[in-house]
């Protein structure tokens, strides 16, 4: 599902973000990517995202080479995938409703059937009635809700997840991860980039180590070590 | 299709959503628009103020006492066939005299002087204008020959030859002027309206990153920018013609009242040309500057 061969990158000649990264990750995991800040974490969900580019190596998502994808080929990559962040990256402007709706109007999708679907997708993420909320409207535990609601409305088969909990409080932590465990128990590998040691520990899936750019450790059933 | 009209419904959405954005957008709009207006009344004014001057000069022609008629209508023949002559007439000796006597009625030694001379001294007289006051001349040259000079005793032009060189060269600047200082308002005006709209994008750079990692197309995050400028534009375009008509022509107008201009009739005459090219033009302008503000953003 997810291949890194060799991956390397460097902001400047002096500054390697990656060093040599290799990693294979199957369909259906729930992987967490630990590691102190600098390590290499959020660059490896950037190059996974095609939001940057390798120097070095190979990625490849779902048996697409992606390490030197073309600029138009990135929108149809990420309308593959899905992506939810620390700072939930909502549209400020559109409500509940048409920032979820927003990801299948990108892919030419008819109303009658965004309707439905974003109807659902609000059920199972628990913001059913809320709608017609704008962000802004909305606590943080919910905004983090729309913000996966829009990255599994379309069905992707990867979903990255970069520190979604850094600005939740404890009760609002467990529901997301929850949330996302429920997403990965319906066969959606999940890649989780997170800090917080008690909810790695608590998941008891697969952890992998990051340090200088380099994958440290990698354990099946593992725990936060640093 | 559905993506053309998501667009429409996506510029209009964020045309509403970010009304204050969209008022300041429009009102930067207007004034660039009504300034650029202003400019064209005032071209015109200045245009026709100059051209009320030009008609109050004329060239008499002084012939010869005694000159035959036939042979007056001649040269006037000739003079009509110029193409730099706008009008000819013609005033016979008779009214020549007639003419000077009415003029001086009220001065007993003048007309003394004409009684004690017997008779009509004068001759008969051709005033002519010429299209344009650069023309004098070169009718004053053409009838500079012998033939014309056993006829003409006089020329009046001689007498205001300074005048019409001052006027003529008042002339041709004031017309470079004008069209440097319109050519440098508009410059001024695109310069603003680029960097409003330039703004207006900075404020949304996080949205069209955000678009941009949930999947959407450039086309798909440029247009609507794009289509919600026209819509600046449209709105802008249609408060200028409904401030300019009542208010500011109207003022024009008035305050020129003295001279031979109609900038009213001016503008419904080049309504068209006028207000469609402003439109064509700040339509390029602001979809310009969208995209190339938009893109910006869609390159990062």
């Amino acid at each position: 599902m997810i291949k890194l061969r060799q991956v390397s990158k460097f902001y400047d000649p002096d500054v390697v973000a990656l060093n040599r990264l290799s990693l294979h990750i199957t369909p259906g995991e729930f992987v967490s990517i630990v590691g102190q800040s600098g390590t290499g974490k959020t660059t490896l969900i950037k190059l996974l995202t095609a939001e940057e580019k390798a120097d070095e190596g190979q990625i490849i998502i779902g048996g697409w080479d992606i390490s030197d994808i073309h600029k138009s080929d990135i929108p149809i990559l990420r309308r593959q995938i899905g992506i939810i962040f620390q700072d939930f990256k909502l549209l400020p402007n559109k409500t509940v409703e048409e920032n979820v709706s927003f990801a299948l109007q990108v892919c030419g999708v008819g109303s009658k059937q965004i309707n439905s679907l974003v109807d659902s997708m609000l059920k199972v993420v628990g913001l059913e009635g809320k709608h017609h909320r704008y962000p802004w409207q909305l606590s943080g535990g919910e905004k983090q809700r729309v913000s996966i609601a829009r990255a599994m409305i379309h069905r992707p088969k990867i979903l990255f997840a970069d520190e979604p909990t850094g600005n939740l409080d404890v009760l609002n932590t467990k529901e997301i991860i929850d949330l996302l465990q429920k997403i990965n128990q319906f066969g959606t590998t999940v890649v989780l980039v997170s800090h917080d040691r008690e909810i790695v520990n608590s998941l008891k899936k697969r952890v992998i180590t990051m340090e200088a750019g380099q994958v440290v450790n990698d354990q099946k059933v593992g725990r936060y070590i640093l | 299709m559905i993506s053309f009209f998501r667009m429409i419904k996506f510029a209009a959405q964020h045309f509403f959503r970010n009304f204050g954005l969209s008022v300041v957008s429009i009102i930067i709009l207007l004034l660039a628009l009504i300034s650029v207006n202003m400019f064209f009344g005032f071209n015109y004014v200045a245009d026709r103020a100059i051209q009320t001057v030009q008609d109050k000069i004329d060239l008499s022609l002084y012939f010869y006492q005694g000159i035959e008629e036939s042979e007056i209508a001649h040269v006037q023949e000739y003079l009509n066939a110029l193409s730099t002559v706008k009008s000819t007439e013609l005033v016979s000796a008779e009214q020549v005299l007639a003419n000077f006597q009415e003029k001086h009625k009220d001065n007993p030694d003048m007309m003394r002087s004409l009684t004690e001379v017997g008779g009509n001294p004068f001759g008969a007289m051709l005033i002519l204008k010429v299209n344009s006051i650069e023309d004098y001349n070169s009718v004053i040259a053409s009838l500079n020959s012998d033939v014309f000079n056993k006829l003409i005793e006089k020329r009046s032009y001689e007498n205001h030859e300074t005048a019409i060189r001052q006027l003529e060269s008042f002339s041709r600047n004031v017309k470079i002027g004008l069209l440097a200082f319109t050519l440098l308002f508009i410059f001024i005006s695109m310069l603003i309206v680029y960097n409003t709209v330039k703004v207006m994008i900075y404020n949304h750079r996080e949205e069209i990153q955000i678009m941009k990692l949930v999947g959407a197309s450039n086309k798909f995050i440029r247009w609507p920018f794009m289509i919600e400028g026209m819509f600046s534009v449209l709105i802008a375009v249609a408060l200028t013609i409904f401030i300019v008509y009542p208010f500011l022509l109207k003022f024009i107008q008035m305050y020129f009242s003295g001279l031979n201009v109609d900038v009213l009739s001016y503008f419904q005459t080049n309504f068209y040309l006028i207000f469609g090219g402003q439109l064509l033009g700040a339509l390029l302008l602001n979809t310009f500057s969208s995209s190339i503000a938009v893109g910006r953003y869609l390159n990062r």
